[in-house]
């Protein structure tokens, strides 16, 4: 690879383009005619014209997708444009009693739409108001789930729980193949490899494999570690769901502890945020 | 009991806005389960709103955390906007914005409901299918049959979603809607959309807006300089849920 140096310490300027978004053609056009200050009766329709296609120039230079509206609009600018170069009584009447200015029908379309695009924008502040209103039995609203994260009291007890739960089903299952050594440091590595590439493992689903009290022990503890070393995060979705497992995003900062969170929302003085906080 | 308070529990427990019509029926049901208990007398329509807007206005002295709102047809309680930075951590997703073009197609078919998919497409000057679609999955508009027009093409309308989500309680509370609102134009033929239509479409009020397109100009042209159009403010619908009270909170 060659590079300049001065390349590299001075690169240019990232190509920076002004140019509004339209809602399409008639939005356009009435942003021309704010732009050129006329009036919308009178358009001047060259300059109208020449500004619509430079437009359109731009948008296609910058491989942005032309809908077909545009083009449309385009031509009937033009069309209107070559009529008004024609001298009055060469100008052909395309119904009868249709004498007026060709101007009349994009007028009174732009007018229309006009009125629907000022509304809208008062629309839109009638509904950014209402959205700071929390409905009294909303049930669209999907609250927050609460994770039991880090290991407080809390969610050592639903851990611990669990834990029981699995144990017992080993209870009966005595016959074991003496020599059957399990390491915590193996079960953490296998632990890891399962929740590899995020994907999350029920807790319960992490013994299926297993056959022996001593292997889920050894796991469990390997659990146990990752955690105190925050690469893995214990939670549940909601109040008495499974309890998940997931691999923690960014390695030893990602668990949010519950003593981190006190100490985060007492600088914040958002007490709210204590359980509902989406940190990872 | 008192019947401030019977009428605030029922909007406590509402998961939707109660009309005025809604909170007698439960009173009269009440009192027809519990015969003789009580002998009050059930309030009117317009008792209803007094007393809603008595409790409005006890919300307002002791500063309450939420109001009632006039909002569908109806009184829903909500909570007041200032505190919107505190609530709004409890939910999963913030309250989604709207594009430009999902609002100015949205004004468009509030305005002039029951309307086409090509009718709003001539006055937006672009296609619609897609902004359709999504106004569709959020519940802000809905299918309102079909129209008789060559084609049959499918008619769309506004739902009472959509008048909860932006603060309003029927459809000539939105802005400039003596303006802007096409009443009972009848284009699409009348037995369509008559009687679901949450009486949206006033037909008995003759069209203010109907004739050329340069009369449609002509009016455009007056009406910065223009008193409101006569008529127009008589559109109300015929206070159907009485809900005509002035004490609406919306921001």
């Amino acid at each position: 690879m060659f590079l300049n140096p001065e390349f590299i310490e001075n690169p240019p300027e990232p190509l920076k383009v002004d140019l509004p978004v339209f809602q399409g053609p008639l939005d356009l056009l009435l942003y021309l005619i704010k732009r050129e200050e006329v009036d919308i009766y009178s358009i001047p329709i060259e300059r109208i014209t020449d500004g619509f296609l430079k437009h359109l120039a731009m948008m296609q230079e910058l491989n942005l997708d032309i809908a077909g509206e545009y083009v449309v609009m385009a031509a009937t600018l033009l069309y209107i444009k070559s009529r008004s170069l024609l001298p009055k009584e060469q100008q052909i009447l395309i119904e009868e009693g249709e004498d007026e200015d060709p101007r009349w029908e994009l007028i009174r379309q732009l007018l229309e739409y006009k009125k629907f695009k000022d509304a809208s924008v008062k629309l839109g502040l009638l509904y950014e108001a209402q959205s700071k209103v929390a409905w009294r039995g909303d049930d669209d609203r999907e609250m927050i789930p609460k994770k039991v994260k880090g290991l407080g009291p809390e969610a050592m007890f639903v851990l611990l729980e669990a834990f029981q739960r699995i144990l017992s089903r080993f209870q009966e299952q005595e016959a074991r193949l003496e020599g059957d050594r399990f390491t915590v440091s193996d079960k953490i590595l296998w632990i890891r490899e399962q929740l590899a590439g995020g994907r999350r493992v029920l807790f319960s689903a992490l013994f299926d494999s297993m056959h022996s009290r001593e292997e889920v022990v050894v796991t469990f503890l390997a659990v146990l570690e990752l955690v105190r070393l925050k690469k893995v995060i214990v939670f549940q979705e909601t109040l008495f769901a499974e309890i998940e497992l997931e691999e923690s995003i960014e390695d030893g900062e990602s668990i949010i502890t519950e003593e981190a969170l006190e100490k985060e929302s007492g600088e914040e003085n958002v007490s709210v945020n204590l359980d509902a906080s989406p940190i990872k | 009991m008192k019947i401030e308070s019977i009428i605030e529990a029922l909007l406590f427990a509402a998961s939707k806005a109660m009309s005025a019509e809604d909170l007698i029926k439960a009173l009269e049901q009440t009192k027809a389960r519990e015969k003789g208990s009580k002998d009050e007398a059930i309030p009117t329509v317009e008792e209803v709103s007094a007393i809603i807007k008595g409790l409005q206005e006890a919300y307002d002295r002791e500063q309450r955390s939420f109001q009632i709102l006039e909002v569908n047809h109806g009184y829903r309680l909500g909570t007041r906007p200032e505190f919107a930075p505190w609530v709004e951590t409890l939910y999963q997703e913030k309250p989604t914005k709207l594009s430009p073009a999902a609002l100015e197609t949205l004004a468009v078919i509030a305005y002039r409901q029951p309307i086409s998919r090509p009718e709003i497409e001539a006055i937006r000057g672009v296609a619609v299918d897609g902004v359709i679609q999504s106004l569709m999955e959020r519940k802000l508009i809905k299918g309102a049959g079909r129209s008789n027009l060559p084609g049959r093409p499918q008619l769309y309308q506004t739902t009472g979603d959509f008048l909860e989500q932006f603060g309003l309680s029927n459809l000539d509370e939105l802005p400039d809607a003596h303006e802007l609102r096409r009443v009972g134009s009848g284009a699409h033929g009348g037995d369509l959309f008559e009687k679901k239509n949450e009486s949206d479409v006033d037909l008995a009020n003759p069209p203010l807006f109907q004739g050329s397109d340069e009369a449609d100009i002509q009016t455009a042209l007056n009406i910065e300089a223009s008193v409101p159009l006569s008529g127009a403010n008589e559109n109300q619908e015929g206070g159907s849920d009485g809900s005509q009270g002035s004490f609406s909170e919306t921001a």
